[in-house]
Order: structure tokens, then C-alpha cells, then sequence
């Protein structure tokens, strides 16, 4: 979308884990937002989707269901700080050291920008791919 | 004083330095430091939900820090720019009185870190300040609605806080114009992003030909669709011609003055400067305009091609813009 979708990931973004591996990602949008802004989370390890099912959202100590996300309209989610996508998806056992090609796509929900006749907040979605050394 | 001597007064925003803040290299202070060094302005203006973590909560601390960097940089806060999320809930829209409630945590937030003025935005109507006005007075904050493209003075939510601004006739609720709805062309700049993106020429020229008519907005919104369509325009490419419609408007920068009475801030929006001036939106106009209409307060330097651009030091690019600003005030 714009030049602040080169932040959404690090070099240092992708872990292995002891249950899975995590991904550690940033805001596209140039404002802090609440935890229920992550309307689109989508990612691809080696072209390989990720369940959102296996996966779980992590942000200064607390634990998010994705199913739920939308519903936690008062965490709020500073615009420096990243939030950890924990991932436990069997078919994908990620090693440390490798690298692997990353496909994630992020749609925040902005609360202030109505849209169409319906007024829904804004959709502003980003799509980055990038190899990252698992660490 | 100086304001009344001379005028109105250029600011910034931090909001110039979006990429500057995100590239981690900045603390606050060490940003406002920054600002202050180069000689940029001593007014700030900062969007709380982007530069505070916490925001709309400042603790004790906090708020000591910021005004001793204020006092330590010789700066002073101009404005807030505080946020009406009215579709934060997934289930509904905040209710009238949960907006009122959200809105004055903020300007509670702005009195607490000593801002006169918040920007708040259109999507707290006019049912809405009419309820803030208490809140403004108690903590002696004005209110500027931002006139941000495509809330032109033409649009018909304007049109009614306009009529409520007269009825009330406080000097605590105002508007604060944003320059993108002043604009003569589309940044040239935004236009090579979109090429840069895959955005074929015939797009390009048909959102500037959509751009440019003068047919109601709503109307650009379907001819952009029903044409992009048929030139094989995707959903991506179409979002973001979409977005354009809605960022720049074509207002005449003469119209400011049937609000001037109201104005309580103003943002001097620009995307570029070239040989010393901004191409796409008339400033000589803007400045002679605010001038003689006598606005005295400050005019924070927002530059926004950070939307499309990486390749710029929105440092140097805001001093260029500011040199500019006070170049025209001077011969207006």
C-alpha cells in the first residue's frame, strides 16, 4: 500500500518455538489501533497456508483467539510495537537456521474512515513477501 | 502577540516524521529535540493515538516529561489531533452520548499536556460537539473539526455544523482546514507510485480525467468502477484510485473565508516541493487568503508524501515548505 509496509516484517521476524514457530509483525497503519483493527490476518510458509485454526495472537502478555480479535475494541495496540503470531501447525515444522519464503497479508480495519452506504470502516490491507532466516 | 502583529504563524506536525518515528531512530524527546534543533517552528502539533502509548491515558509522569521537553526545546503545542473511532465496535456504531464520552477522555488528555486546540474529526457530527461544548469549556480546549478532503464546506454534514456553529457562536467550537481539499492536481509523485505498482497508463489517465470533472463525488466513486472495470482495472488497482477520490478535493482556497470566523487551526497539507514550491495545491492563494482574512494562528506544515514516498527527508522537505509558507505571507 505504501512505503510503511516495509516495517509490517523484520529480518528477526520468524521463530521457532518448542510447539511451533511464531511470527512477530508490525502495523501498516500510521496510528496506534485496538486489537479488534486486525480484521485480515493470512499467511504462507513456502507457499503453504496457515490455518488460522493453529494459530494464536500475542501482545504485551495477553492472549488472543483469532475468532475473537474483533471483539477486544478496548486493547490498545501502540503503533511501535510489534504483536506475536504464535503458530502449532503440524505439517509445518520450521528449523532454526533455514530460510523460508513468507507470504502475509494484513487488512487493519481503520475505525475512523466509513466506507460505502453501509459506513464500515475502512479496509487497508497490505501483502508482503519476504525470505526470513528462521531463528 | 506575534500572531495578532503578524499573522498567522507556520507550525508542524508530527505527523510529518510518520517514517522518521517508525524507523525506531526517535524517541520522543529525541524527535521534538530534532524539530527544535533544525529550526523548524516552535508550535507542535501530534496525533495522540500515534505518538503517546497509552493514549487517551497520560499519566502524572508523563505529562511532567512532555512539558519539560516543550519548555527544555522551546516548543509549544499547538494542537492535538485527537480521533472520533466511532466504528470501533464490531457490532454497531458508538452510540451519540459513547462518542461524546470518547472524544472528551481526549481533550481531557489535550488540557493535561497543555494543547489550547484538538483537531477532532467528521465523524463526530453535529449532534455530537453539540454535547462536547460543556467539555470544551470546563477544560478551556477549543474544538477544530478537521475539514479534511472529501468534507469539503460543500458537504452536507460541513453544512450542518456550520448552521450549529452560528446557533452556538462559542469561541470553543471551530473547524481547522486541511489544504487537501484545495488541491489542482493529483501529486505527481502519487501518480509514478502507481505506475511503480503495475498501474497501467490508460487507469492513470482515466482517474485523472474522473478526478479533474466536476460531477458530484458519489458519481466519481461508480464512473471510476463502471469504466475501470472496462479497461481490465483490478480490485487493488480500482481500491486505490478509490482511495484518491477521497483524499483530494478541488475546493477554490478562496471559499475558507466563509468560515474564517471559525478557524481554529489550520493544516498545511503538501506532497512535494519543486524549485521551492508546492505544484499541486495553489499556496499563493491559501497564504493571501488566510492573511487577509485575518487568521492568526498557526498553520502546522503537514507533509503526507510519506503516503508514497520514502526517498525524502521529511526534515528538509518541511523547512523547504515552511521557508515557502512565510515567503508568500511576507508578499501577501
Amino acid at each position: 500500500m505504501g512505503p510503511l509496509d516495509k516495517f509490517i516484517l523484520k529480518e528477526d521476524s520468524l521463530t521457532a518455538t518448542a510447539t511451533g514457530f511464531d511470527l512477530r509483525f508490525y502495523s501498516h497503519w500510521y496510528r496506534s489501533l485496538p486489537i479488534s483493527s486486525l480484521g485480515i490476518i493470512k499467511l504462507h510458509i513456502n507457499g503453504q497456508p496457515v490455518a488460522q485454526e493453529n494459530c494464536e495472537l500475542e501482545y504485551e502478555g495477553k492472549i488472543y483467539a483469532m475468532q475473537d480479535l474483533a471483539n477486544h475494541y478496548t486493547d490498545w495496540w501502540f503503533v511501535l510495537d510489534p504483536v506475536v503470531l504464535h503458530i502449532e501447525e503440524k505439517n509445518l515444522q520450521l528449523q532454526q537456521g533455514t530460510s523460508y519464503d513468507v507470504a502475509f497479508e494484513l487488512g487493519l480495519l481503520i475505525p475512523y474512515v466509513l466506507t460505502g452506504k453501509e459506513e464500515k470502516p475502512l479496509l487497508a490491507s497490505a501483502r508482503v513477501t519476504k525470505k526470513l532466516l528462521c531463528s | 502577540m506575534e500572531g495578532k502583529l503578524h499573522g498567522p504563524i507556520i507550525g508542524t506536525t508530527l505527523y510529518a516524521f510518520t517514517l522518521e518515528w517508525r524507523s525506531g531512530k526517535y524517541s520522543l524527546e529525541s524527535l521534538l529535540g530534532e524539530v527544535s534543533k533544525r529550526e523548524l517552528c516552535h508550535a507542535i502539533e501530534l496525533v495522540g493515538f500515534q505518538t503517546i502509548r497509552g493514549f487517551p491515558n497520560i499519566s502524572d509522569a508523563f505529562a511532567k516529561n512532555f512539558r519539560g521537553w516543550m519548555e527544555k526545546y522551546e516548543l509549544m503545542p499547538s494542537s492535538l489531533a485527537i480521533n472520533a473511532d466511532v466504528a470501533i465496535r464490531p457490532d454497531r456504531k458508538l452510540s451519540l452520548d459513547e462518542t461524546v464520552e470518547y472524544l472528551s477522555r481526549q481533550i481531557e488528555a489535550a488540557a493535561k499536556l497543555g494543547f489550547p486546540v484538538v483537531r477532532s474529526q467528521m465523524t463526530a457530527k453535529a449532534p455530537v460537539m453539540r454535547k462536547l461544548l460543556p467539555v470544551a469549556e470546563k477544560f478551556r480546549i477549543r474544538i477544530g473539526n478537521e475539514l479534511h478532503s472529501p468534507y469539503t464546506l460543500d458537504h452536507p454534514d460541513v453544512q450542518d455544523l456550520i448552521r450549529l456553529y452560528d446557533e452556538l457562536d462559542s469561541p470553543w467550537l471551530g473547524f481547522i482546514p486541511d489544504f487537501g481539499c484545495c488541491m489542482r492536481s493529483i501529486p505527481s509523485g502519487l501518480l509514478n507510485s502507481f505506475r511503480n505498482d503495475g498501474v497501467p497508463e490508460n487507469l492513470i489517465a482515466l482517474i485523472q480525467e474522473i478526478w479533474k470533472d466536476d460531477m458530484p463525488q458519489l458519481e466519481k466513486y461508480a464512473v471510476l468502477q463502471r469504466e475501470g472495470q472496462a479497461l481490465n482495472g483490478t480490485p487493488a488497482q480500482l481500491g486505490r484510485l478509490n482511495m484518491l477520490l477521497s483524499l483530494f478535493s478541488r475546493q477554490k482556497p478562496e471559499r475558507w473565508l466563509e468560515v474564517m470566523n471559525r478557524i481554529v487551526h489550520v493544516h498545511g497539507k503538501f506532497y512535494s516541493m519543486v524549485n521551492g514550491e508546492e505544484p499541486s495545491i495553489d499556496y499563493p492563494a491559501l497564504m493571501k487568503t488566510f492573511k487577509r482574512g485575518g487568521y492568526t494562528g498557526y498553520i502546522s506544515s503537514e507533509w503526507e508524501g510519506h503516503l508514497f514516498t520514502d526517498q525524502v527527508s521529511a526534515f528538509e522537505i518541511v523547512k523547504e515548505h515552511q521557508d515557502y509558507c512565510n515567503r508568500l505571507l511576507a508578499s501577501a
